[in-house]
């Protein structure tokens, strides 16, 4: 999917948002193009998740610019802009507990659109996710990895353009792990995609260029196999674990 | 049958199926007979629990369906019977008038509620907000006895409310005045027209964003949809609701008081609520009709503090009935025949493992 | 030490486990490995109180506690850190440790101070909110404020979701370095396969409710049987 000529579908300019006096995104000069796989580490509290937040619109900037596909989105409220095309997956699942899986994915497919597409779009998630064993039951009631395939379940019903994933594989089994990092490659193919990850087996799966958050700032920006052997990275976030 | 008791546990987006209409139909003709067996004193002690019905429902609909708990339900149930009042009592038709008892609320509604949503307050503040404009308008309604205070040929009379309030008339014949029997039926037929109206709300994309936005807002957000304007829309709904109950009410004693500001109204409200199940839409229905008996039940038996026992009740029904009469009930009664509540429903293979319990 | 029989347990009515025993002794690692949705989470929450089994039993030291509640357990230094963490985010790192301390009598004994001994990194943050540290911070809290308990027997559930690969680390070498010194036992249930293999002297497979299987942690260094796992459906 590598298009060097691809123009950038989002961009952040000095991005900076202090909470208190913390500095938890710190004049961040972020740029993606249209059909990347990206995907995000670095420590816990390093400002990954308050990245995702500041894209969103979930919170607001204190200074700096973001740019979805040439427009200046900063300050949109979040419902704008999931209407020009983001989707996200937050960290904690983030899902509607007391309806059914499927008036979950109903809700994400009809936003745009009449009934019968929007049946037809939760009728091809299901599919495409292999729903269909839990679709009837109330989301509160699955299990924590199930509730994560619900919520991305959700996010591509919408077909958005970019898709952020924050922690996708948490709380999964291993093959859930190995589906969702299949999936994900086979949504790259039409969909920009950014992933946070701690698990370093599912980024190598997946990965291309990987971007390191440390302290608000990005440390390092560099294909997977470079980022995993720098010794500032694996200084301050991978320990000692086998990356090779 | 199983399937309409499962319903009865949480507010569903399905269509309703023929269970349901049967019962709306049936629940139709009983309201219709009823009359005919009843004295008139009865009749008039329905009337009022059909009438404060639309007021629980304004209420429920709020919390039940999209999650906001308003104490400000008997501001514009207030508002609606003040509005009636005076209008009926200055104009010559009462068409107008009843109009207005629905409109002037549902606006007021919509500004309160503009400034509130759009004003991002958390649910709390929503909440106490909505307990401080109820308190203000009784407290200002109370202190209009002087004489300067008089909207066209009315005098407001604070503390003593306005008595002698204009029955209705029928729109297209002035000279017919509705009677005890008449505001009967009309009060049932507009319950069982807003009721219907409600549980069809949810069928629509309309209804479910509300679920939708109880159930997690944030997401709500994050999939496109702008959920001030969906609250906005739903406090306003609820006013324009909350003011019918008010002129119905203005209609059926012919008085109205500042009592209907009241906090004691305000705490009802949410007692019938609470009692009757919030998930769905007949529980506080159910509620209204328990409590209203149970009150003047207690009162002819000579009890003195109808409050405290009202009261114990709440408190009984909040630890024992967590979520209300009627959903309990639907609980219970699926239990006896044999099925689960909707949600624990499994499908397939875990079905056959857990017929062994 | 730490013994359950023939559990079947579940939500409402429908059981998730299926008459699975299991047994952990003194100073035992056992770590728990399945698919989402066999019955991990419902195992530790009976085990540790919050669901009452349906039948079969549980006891500690012989001693039967299958009725009692959460609040028991813990006074019988049964200790639990549940998924997600839960730490109470608006009271300090010193107050948090401060709840896991079961009896004043250990808070005057210097429990708190004996447990940050090993968390250097807590120490750092003891005025700090819980709420305010970040996710792997987090995670070491819950783990010091169960050892504040004094536990004879820990639960682990999924500690090293979401945390940063060098903290696992940490936690690792932290819980490894606590077996040789006390007589502490654990129950672990994981994901990651490295962790569970470093911590683990046993580790038990769930599969619909039972225990299917139970692996030394070599095994599970040996890629056939790992993917035998990671393939079971």
């Amino acid at each position: 999917m590598k298009d060097f000529a691809a123009k950038p579908l989002i961009e952040t300019r000095q991005l900076v948002k202090s909470f208190g006096g913390v500095q938890a995104t710190d004049t961040v000069d972020f740029i993606l193009k249209e059909g990347e796989l990206r995907c995000l580490i670095g420590p816990n509290g390093a400002g990954k998740s308050t990245f995702f937040k500041l894209l969103t619109g979930q919170i607001a900037p204190t200074s700096g610019k973001i740019l979805f596909d040439g427009d200046d989105v900063t300050g949109l409220s979040s419902f704008e802009i999931a209407r020009r095309g983001i989707g996200i997956k937050n960290q904690k699942p983030d899902v509607f507990d007391g309806l059914s899986a499927r008036e979950n994915l109903w809700l994400a497919a009809q936003f745009d659109t009449d009934k019968k597409t929007a049946d037809r779009r939760v009728e091809k998630v299901v599919d495409e996710l292999k729903l269909g064993a839990f679709v009837h039951k109330l989301v509160g009631e699955l299990a924590h990895g199930q509730r994560q395939w619900v919520e991305i379940g959700m996010v591509m019903a919408r077909s958005p353009r970019l898709i952020l994933l924050d922690e996708p594989s948490a709380g999964m089994d291993q093959e859930e792990r190995v589906r969702t990092a299949e999936l994900l490659k086979a949504l790259n193919t039409t969909t920009t995609i950014v992933v946070v990850e701690h698990d370093m087996q599912f980024i190598k799966r997946i990965a291309d260029i990987v971007t390191v958050f440390h302290r608000g700032k990005i440390l390092r920006e560099a294909h997977v196999d470079i980022v995993l052997r720098d010794p500032e990275v694996r200084n301050v976030y991978l320990g000692r674990t086998e990356v090779a | 049958m199983v399937k309409f008791l499962q319903r009865l546990q949480r507010p569903s987006g399905e269509r309703p199926g023929a269970a349901w209409w049967a019962f709306i139909v049936i629940a139709a003709v009983i309201l219709a007979l009823l009359p005919q067996t009843l004295g008139l004193a009865q009749l008039l002690d329905l009337s009022v629990v059909l009438v404060l019905a639309l007021l629980a429902l304004s209420m429920s609909f709020l919390w039940g369906y999209i999650g906001i708990l308003s104490f400000g339900q008997t501001a514009f149930f207030g508002t609606g019977g003040y509005v009636y009042a005076v209008a009926a009592m200055n104009f010559d038709s009462t068409t107008l008038p009843f109009l207005l008892g629905i409109v002037l609320p549902m606006l007021l509604a919509a500004v309160l509620g503009y400034f509130m949503v759009y004003g991002k307050l958390s649910d709390i503040y929503f909440s106490v907000m909505t307990l401080v404009i109820t308190l203000i308008m009784n407290k200002a309604m109370r202190a209009t006895s002087g004489s300067q205070y008089v909207v066209g040929d009315v005098r407001l009379n604070g503390q003593n409310g306005i008595p002698g309030v204009p029955p209705l008339q029928v729109p297209w014949n002035p000279e017919v005045t509705l009677f005890i029997d008449h505001v009967y039926y009309l009060a049932a037929a507009l319950l069982i027209l807003v009721y219907i109206g409600l549980r069809l709300l949810l069928t629509t994309p309309f209804g479910r964003v509300m679920i939708g936005i109880r159930e997690n807002e944030q997401r709500i957000e994050l999939l496109g949809y702008d959920a001030r304007r969906y609250k906005l829309l739903a406090f306003i709904l609820s006013g324009a609701l909350a003011g019918l109950s008010g002129t119905m009410f203005a209609i059926w004693g012919n008085f109205v008081a500042p009592e209907m500001f009241g906090l004691d109204r305000a705490a009802e409200v949410i007692i019938w609520v609470i009692v009757g199940g919030k998930a769905t839409l007949i529980g506080p229905i159910v509620g209204v009709g328990i409590i209203q008996y149970l009150t003047s039940w207690l009162g002819m038996q000579g009890v003195g503090q109808v409050t405290l026992v009202l009261g114990v009740i709440l408190i009984v029904f909040v630890l024992a009935f967590k979520d209300g009469l009627v959903p309990t009930l639907g609980n219970l009664l699926l239990r006896l025949v044999g099925a689960r509540p909707e949600g624990h429903i499994k499908k397939g293979s875990d079905l056959k493992k857990g017929s062994d319990v | 030490m730490l013994e359950a029989k023939n559990l079947v347990s579940g939500y409402g009515a429908l059981p998730i486990l299926h008459g699975l025993s299991l047994r952990v002794d003194d100073n035992e690692y056992v770590g728990i490995l399945g698919h989402n949705g066999m019955g991990k989470t419902t195992l530790m929450r009976t085990l540790i109180g919050h669901i009452t089994p349906m039948s079969g039993s549980i006891s500690l030291d012989g001693a039967p506690i299958t009725g009692a509640g959460a609040h028991k357990r813990a006074r019988m230094r049964i200790g639990y850190v549940p998924q997600g963490r839960e730490i109470f985010p608006s009271l300090t790192v010193r107050e948090n440790l401060m709840m896991g301390a079961l009896s004043g009598a250990e808070k005057r004994g210097g429990i708190v101070e004996e447990v940050l001994a090993d968390f250097p990194r807590l120490e750092r943050l003891l005025e700090r909110n819980g709420g305010a540290l970040s996710g792997g911070e987090q995670q070491l809290l819950a783990i010091a404020r169960c050892l504040c308990g004094r536990p004879r027997v820990m639960l682990l559930d999924e500690p090293t979701e979401g945390i940063q690969p060098s903290i696992i680390d940490e936690i690792a070498d932290l819980l490894l370095a606590i077996r040789k010194r006390s007589s502490m036992s654990i129950v672990l249930v994981e994901q990651n396969l490295d962790f569970i293999q470093a911590l683990s002297d046993r580790v038990l497979i769930i599969h619909r409710g039972n225990v299917s299987r139970t692996l030394t942690a070599n095994d599970l260094s040996d890629p056939e049987v790992v993917n035998e796992f990671v393939g079971m459906g």
